[in-house]
C-alpha cells in the first residue's frame, strides 16, 4: 500500500508497468544480496584481470559509501553497474578516478604484465600515466568553446604540439566531429554532444573509460548510437569500458559483465546476458 | 536648477564641448572597461563578487604616487603596481579566498568587504586621508582655439588601457592557462576531470584580476587621483557596468565600462562635479531595479 502510493507521487523506477517505488526497489534489493566470492569475479573476467578492487572501503569525507566492494575486469572487456539510485555505482567510478577518499583496500591495474598500484594516485596521474579517462554524468562539454578548443582541453596534460596531433586523430577518426571542428559546442545536436564528450576523454589515449550513465538525457534514437560507439572502442580497439547505466536493459544488453551494486556493496555479479534472464533482476531493475 | 539648464544650454550651443565631453569620457571609460573586465573574470570564474575592486585601484594609485615622490616616472608606477598587486593578490587568495569560495554568496561577500575596509584604514593609516595625484611629465594639447584640451596624459592613459585589455583577452583565448581558465568557468567539474588544476585557476585569476587593477590604479593616480575610501566609488561604478552587461558578456562589459566613462562625464559637466557621485549611485539603483523586473519576467515565464 505504502509502495503504490510512493509510486504515484515519486519517481518511478524502470519502464511502464513497473509500479513499484524506489524505496520499495532499495528494499527488496537487499532481500537479493547473494555471497559472492572473489574466485566468481575472477571467473567472470577470465584472464588475468586489467583493473581489480580490493575489498574497498571509500567515501566523502568521514561518509562510507563503499563497503568492502571487489571488482575485475580484464583487458577489452566492459563491464556495467547496476542497482538502485544512491547505491554507490558513480561512487566506484569516482573512486577508481581518485575523487573519493579511500579509508581501505586498493585499486590497481597492469602494464606488460605487471601489477601497478594506483590506489593513491591523484586523478592527473590516473590520466597521464595510468591511461585511466573519466567521462562525466551529464552535460559536460564547455558550451562556448569550440570543437577543436574541447579536444585540446582534454589534452590539457600534454604539451600544445601534442595536444593538437591527439586532436586531429581523433578527428580523422570522427568525420562528423571534424565537420564541426570550428563550431561552438552549445549548438551540437545531443548526439553530437555525447560523441564529443566521449572522444574528449579518448585524446589522453586511455585503457580504461569510466563511463557515467552514457544514455542519460539522451532521445532514444541517440542511444544506440552512443552504445555503438563504445562497443567499437572496445571490440575494435581493446579499450576497457567499466560504465554505470540507469537504464540497465539497455546497459546489460552492450556489455560482458554486469554487477549489481545495493547500498555500497555488490549483490550479485554475472554475465551481463545471464543477469538479463535473472528473474530477481528482470523485476528490480529492468521494468518486469 | 538653473545652473543645470544653463550648462545644458552651453552644450545645445557649442557642440565642440560635446566631443571634448565624449574624448575625455571614453578615455576615462578605458580604465574602467579594463578594471571591469577583472572583476567580471573573477565572477564568471569563481562565483566571487569582489567589493574590494575599487581598493585594489587605490592600492595601485597609491604604489605609483609613490614612486612618483621618489622621482620615478609614474608611467613606470604601471608595471610595478600590476607585479606589486599580484603579490598582493596572491597573499589574500591563500589567506582569504580560497577559504570563502565554495562558501555562499554572503560569506564571499563578507569576506571581500572585510578585506575592503582593511584596505582602507591601511591606506589612511599609511598615506593620510588627503588626496594625492601624480602627474607623468606630459604636455596638455589643446584644439579648436582651446575650447578642447585633451592632457596627454589622458590618451597615454587610454592606450595603455587598450593595449593591456588586447593583451588579458588574447591571454584568454590563446594560452593553455586561459583556455584552462575559460573551461573552469564553464564547467569546473568537467575542468578538473581533464586534469585541470582547478584550484591553481582561481589563485591565478584572482591574482590576474588584482594585477589589472593595479594597473588601472597607476592610470587613475595620472589621469585624476587617489583618496584611502575613494576605491568604495569605484567599486560601485564597475558593479554597474558589470550588472548591466552581464558578467558573462565580455563585448558587453567593455563597452558598457566606456559608456560609463561618457555618461559620467556629461553628467558631471550637466549637474556639477559634486552630484557625480550620487549620479553613479543613482545608476546602480537603476541597473539593479531593471535587472530586478526583468528577472521577474524570466520567473514568471519559468512558472
Ligand atoms: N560528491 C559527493 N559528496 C558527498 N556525498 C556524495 C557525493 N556524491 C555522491 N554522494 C553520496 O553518495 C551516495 C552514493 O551516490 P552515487 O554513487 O552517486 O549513487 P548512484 O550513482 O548509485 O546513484 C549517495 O548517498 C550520495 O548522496
Ligand atoms: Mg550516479
Amino acid at each position: 500500500m505504502v509502495a503504490s502510493e510512493q509510486a504515484q507521487t515519486g519517481g518511478y523506477h524502470g519502464g511502464v508497468g513497473a509500479a513499484i517505488s524506489v524505496d520499495e526497489v532499495a528494499r527488496q534489493a537487499l532481500e537479493i544480496v547473494r555471497e559472492i566470492s572473489v574466485e566468481q569475479l575472477d571467473a567472470l573476467a577470465g584472464r588475468e584481470p586489467h583493473l581489480r578492487i580490493d575489498n574497498l572501503n571509500a567515501g566523502y569525507g568521514q561518509m562510507e559509501i563503499l563497503h568492502g566492494f571487489n571488482l575485475r575486469v580484464s583487458s577489452g572487456q566492459s563491464l556495467c553497474l547496476i542497482g538502485p539510485n544512491g547505491a554507490g555505482k558513480s561512487t566506484v567510478l569516482h573512486s577508481i578516478f581518485g575523487f573519493t577518499n579511500i579509508y581501505s583496500g586498493s585499486i590497481s591495474t597492469e602494464r606488460d604484465g605487471k601489477k601497478i598500484e594506483i590506489t593513491r594516485l591523484s586523478s592527473n596521474e590516473k590520466l597521464r600515466s595510468a591511461g585511466i579517462a573519466y567521462i562525466l554524468q551529464d552535460k559536460s562539454v564547455f558550451p562556448g568553446m569550440t570543437v577543436e578548443e574541447n579536444l585540446w582541453l582534454g589534452a590539457y596534460l600534454m604539451n600544445r604540439k601534442s595536444a593538437k596531433q591527439a586532436a586531429d586523430k581523433i578527428f580523422d577518426k570522427y568525420p562528423r566531429l571534424a565537420a564541426r571542428r570550428k563550431h561552438l559546442a552549445r549548438v551540437l545536436s545531443g548526439g553530437e554532444r555525447r560523441l564529443l564528450e566521449i572522444s574528449r576523454a579518448l585524446v589522453m589515449d586511455p585503457q580504461v573509460l569510466l563511463v557515467d550513465e552514457p544514455s542519460i538525457g539522451l532521445e532514444p534514437r541517440f542511444i544506440d548510437a552512443v552504445f555503438d560507439i563504445l562497443g567499437e572502442l572496445q571490440h575494435k580497439e581493446g579499450k576497457t569500458i567499466v560504465m554505470v547505466e540507469q537504464n540497465a536493459k539497455k546497459g546489460l544488453e552492450y556489455s560482458d559483465i554486469g554487477y549489481v551494486l545495493v547500498s555500497g556493496k555488490l549483490a550479485l555479479a554475472g554475465h551481463a546476458k545471464d543477469l538479463l534472464n535473472d528473474p530477481d533482476v528482470g523485476r528490480l531493475f529492468l521494468g518486469g | 536648477m538653473e545652473q543645470v539648464i544653463g550648462n545644458i544650454s552651453v552644450l545645445a550651443a557649442m557642440p565642440i564641448f560635446n566631443l571634448g565631453l565624449l574624448i575625455d569620457g571614453l578615455l576615462v571609460g578605458s580604465i574602467f572597461a579594463l578594471a571591469a573586465y577583472g572583476l567580471a573574470l573573477v565572477w564568471g570564474v569563481m562565483n566571487v563578487k569582489n567589493l574590494a575592486q575599487g581598493d585594489f585601484i587605490m592600492i595601485g594609485g597609491y604604489i605609483t604616487w609613490t614612486l612618483g615622490r621618489m622621482g620615478i616616472d609614474p608611467l613606470l608606477g604601471v608595471p610595478v603596481a600590476m607585479v606589486v598587486l599580484w603579490g598582493i593578490g596572491w597573499v589574500l587568495y591563500r589567506t582569504v579566498i580560497s577559504k570563502v569560495i565554495t562558501r555562499d554568496l554572503f560569506t564571499s561577500l563578507l569576506a571581500t568587504f572585510g578585506i575592503a575596509i582593511v584596505i582602507q584604514q591601511g591606506l589612511n593609516l599609511a598615506f593620510g586621508p588627503d588626496t594625492q595625484s601624480a602627474h607623468a611629465n606630459l604636455p596638455t594639447l589643446s584644439f579648436a582655439g582651446g575650447l578642447i584640451t585633451i592632457a596627454t596624459t589622458r590618451i597615454v592613459g587610454f592606450v595603455l588601457a587598450i593595449l593591456l585589455a588586447i593583451a588579458v583577452i588574447l591571454f584568454m583565448r590563446k594560452s593553455r592557462m586561459g583556455q584552462a581558465i575559460r573551461a573552469t568557468a564553464q564547467d569546473s567539474r568537467a575542468a578538473r576531470v581533464l586534469g585541470i588544476d582547478t584550484e591553481k585557476v582561481y589563485s591565478f585569476t584572482f591574482c590576474l584580476n588584482a594585477a589589472i587593477c593595479g594597473a588601472a590604479g597607476a592610470l587613475v593616480v595620472m589621469v585624476w587621483n587617489v583618496q584611502p575610501f575613494l576605491g568604495t566609488t569605484y567599486s560601485i561604478r564597475l558593479f554597474v557596468i558589470v550588472t548591466a552587461a552581464g558578467f558573462g558578456n565580455l563585448p558587453g562589459v567593455i563597452a558598457a565600462g566606456f559608456g560609463m566613462g561618457v555618461f559620467e562625464q556629461f553628467g558631471g559637466f550637466v549637474l556639477g562635479a559634486e552630484f557625480q557621485q550620487a549620479l553613479i549611485v543613482l545608476l546602480l539603483l537603476a541597473v539593479l531595479a531593471v535587472r530586478q523586473l526583468q528577472q521577474r519576467r524570466v520567473r514568471q515565464a519559468v512558472q
